[in-house]
């Protein structure tokens, strides 16, 4: 016998040990797989959303949740495939050409899954052709681009330009973010935001697709 | 009290542990070198072992590296009396202006990006500044030329404006080559540059365990040209190395090390600095901080190792801060800062007039540091204990209750401590009368008096011209 509330606080306690078995005796009782997502394992992964906002959960402590809720999301997936899978949206990630720095860029991945998006990271040293081609192939909600200096960040302004010529620009909302980056320099080269820090990308993401 | 004071962190078994461990990461793991097929192949041929972009160091090649490195040597300035004796002389430390900031907070708390201007006027400033000993590079906004050639532009416009050793980051691998002949430019020769280095490198690691082209090259290049080197590892616990201050200290000084082997086997005798700059990210904004005190610990553990460990001068933040203004936080972690890097025996503290982790640098934050560092020298001094540092014959020779303040004792010694300018030691009323100005609003005071007794750097007709062709030159072949 296991209920969601077990399940939850399996995903806020970042227990990997017992994810999958209470995951798997909600399943085998005939839970709805759906509920045991958004009432077992995303309701965990709010509570420390929350608990984070409030200084109560730090960045490990997230990202141990997130590793737990996905080892159950990996049991309940393939029950659900016909609905769907609930995500908070698409984003894709990448540090700019020239620009050899992932560090920020992968705490953003990591802090946007955790925050239930899907994060397409295409690397770094991406030239804004490649960012265009990768948009025309993924689809997503969000581009999210990283520079580090002050000699890479003009090239944010080169891949939204080139956004525009090829009619990209209106199907995807853009994000950068750095540490040459202000909300300055977002607004002068026609970004729709800037984070200052990985945590607060994701909450700048579901703003942004509310 | 002994003289040259010290607070060691480690234990002479945790400095053998730590080379023990170094050494197995270094020949039994290896490191990551991309796409420098001239370094491999050097590396190769001296024996480390190559299998794509992984080298490992057999231990055999550590020891033999490690014996070529100098133990004695000269950064030197366009100024001899600004040159620096490693080691220092008298068992002190060197000091350095922040390197890479890319903001100015100006005098009047302007803030922005830094302007050439900026960098002039800032290395102006540092000259002056007693107690800083040489600078280092900002990251510059490009107005007026191209990006591409950030740092040449940069540094030209150091050294129109310094008498004093500088620290050299490349932005760009093709620019390597310009910087080297703009130092040649103003040393008067290739020669000169090599018996007189006016500047060191920056070469750094991209933690963990790998190098980039670039600053593969740098090590290469400053080994050819007898440059000395001060190779960097900058990671950040709990992002891209151990969350531990024990286990940033393993990786990073495995990197610098590494480094230091690189630049023996390209040219044996390469003075080199060992330059572990350590931060932690914050777990709650994940931002890089530079002040946090698990961190002030895993540099002294750095230096110990590298100075009383493998006898190479360290370098390391010695002042800086996360505040984001000049103010109490910012006093605080410098003076913290500086006091226990500078106890541990390092020979350089960096970081001068830095705040916000390095990102923007400030006037006034540049000469408070000035004081720091001037207080730290004398507490790092010590003192002697004796019949005349005691006043021993002149307490003996009372014949009443004298003053003090008129003996030929005070007169010969009331000026052996360190009497910090942009702090208050005025009485409440003094002050008040003064305009009850805090230290910063003192500061800005005494910047604007330095700014009107800057001298003038005075660089030959012919040096302009060449400085002037280098700059035209590389404009033209790297802008694009």
């Amino acid at each position: 016998m296991a209920s969601y509330e077990d399940l939850a606080q399996c995903v806020i306690s970042g227990d990997r040990d017992k994810v999958k078995g209470i995951t798997t005796t909600l399943i085998d009782e005939g839970k709805d797989p759906l509920e045991i997502i958004n009432r077992g394992l995303i309701g965990g992964m709010a509570v420390v959303g929350a608990r984070f906002k409030n200084d109560e959960m730090f960045v490990p402590e997230v990202l141990m949740s997130a590793k737990t809720m996905g080892l159950g999301m990996e049991l309940v997936k393939p029950l659900i495939a016909d609905q769907g899978m609930p995500t908070s949206g698409k984003v894709l990630l990448g540090t700019v050409q020239g620009d050899m720095h992932d560090i920020g860029k992968n705490l953003v991945g990591m802090m946007l899954e955790s925050a239930g998006f899907s994060v397409i990271d295409i690397g770094i040293d991406i030239e804004p052709d490649k960012f265009a081609a990768a948009i025309k192939k993924e689809n997503p909600d969000i581009l999210a681009m990283s520079a580090l200096l002050t000699t890479t960040m003009m090239h944010m302004k080169d891949t939204i330009d080139l956004l525009k010529e090829q009619g990209l620009r209106n199907k995807v909302k853009v994000i950068i973010g750095g540490a040459p980056i202000s909300q300055e320099f977002a607004d002068n080269i026609g970004a729709d935001g800037f984070a200052p820090d990985a945590a607060s990308a994701a909450d700048l993401c579901k703003e942004l697709i509310a | 009290m002994a003289k040259n004071l010290t607070a060691k962190i480690l234990t002479s078994n945790e400095i053998e542990f730590y080379k023990e461990k170094i050494a197995s990461i270094l020949s039994e793991k290896g490191v990551m070198i991309e796409n420098h097929p001239k370094g491999l192949e050097l590396l190769q041929k001296a024996g480390a072992e190559v299998s794509g972009i992984w080298v490992k160091f057999p231990k055999s090649l550590i020891e033999e590296s490690l014996k070529q490195v100098p133990k004695k040597f000269t950064l030197a300035a366009p100024d001899p009396k600004w040159d620096m004796v490693y080691p220092h002389p008298e068992g002190s430390f060197y000091t350095r202006t922040c390197t890479g900031g890319m903001y100015y907070l100006s005098e009047t708390f302007a803030y922005h990006h830094i302007t050439i201007e900026e960098v002039a006027e800032w290395t102006r400033l540092t000259d002056a500044m007693e107690h800083v000993d040489f600078w280092s590079l900002p990251s510059t906004k490009p107005v007026g030329f191209p990006a591409e050639t950030i740092d040449i532009h940069t540094f030209d416009a150091v050294l129109r404006n310094t008498t004093k050793h500088g620290w050299l980051q490349p932005y760009e691998l093709k620019n390597i080559k310009y910087l080297i002949e703009q130092a040649i430019a103003v040393s008067g020769g290739e020669k000169q540059l090599r018996q007189r280095p006016i500047v060191s490198f920056i070469s750094c690691s991209a933690p963990p365990l790998t190098f980039k082209p670039m600053d593969v090259e740098v090590i290469l290049q400053s080994a050819l040209y007898g440059i000395p080197l001060q190779p960097c590892s900058l990671p950040t616990a709990g992002a891209n190395a151990p969350i531990t201050p024990q286990g940033i200290v393993l990786l990073s000084c495995a990197e610098v090390l590494a480094q230091v082997i690189m630049a023996q086997i390209f040219a044996p005798g390469t003075a080199c600095v060992a330059t572990p700059l350590l931060f932690e990210m914050d777990m709650k904004t994940t931002n890089a901080g530079q002040s946090a005190m698990s961190t002030t610990m895993g540099r002294m553990a750095a230096m110990q190792l590298f100075e009383d460990g493998y006898g190479i001068p360290a370098h390391t933040y010695g002042t800086g801060t996360d505040s984001l203004l000049v103010d109490a936080q910012a006093g605080i972690e410098a003076s913290s800062l500086a006091h226990m890097v500078a106890l541990s025996g390092a020979s350089v503290l960096g970081g001068a007039g830095q705040i916000e982790t390095a990102k923007t640098i400030n006037p006034q934050q540049l000469i408070i540091d000035n004081d720091i560092f001037g207080m730290v020298k004398q507490l790092v001094a010590g003192f002697e204990v004796n019949e005349e540092t005691t006043a021993f014959n002149e307490i003996m020779g009372l014949t009443g209750r004298e003053s003090f303040v008129d003996m030929d004792h005070t007169f010969k010694h009331f000026r052996d401590g360190y009497r910090a300018q942009t702090f208050t030691h005025d009485s409440k009323s003094g002050w008040v009368a003064k305009g009850s100005k805090d230290i910063v609003a003192r500061t800005t005071e005494l910047y604007y008096k330095i700014k009107e007794n800057y001298k003038p750097v005075n660089l030959s007709k012919d040096v302009l011209k060449e400085l002037d062709s280098i700059l035209q030159r590389a404009d033209r072949e790297l802008g694009r």
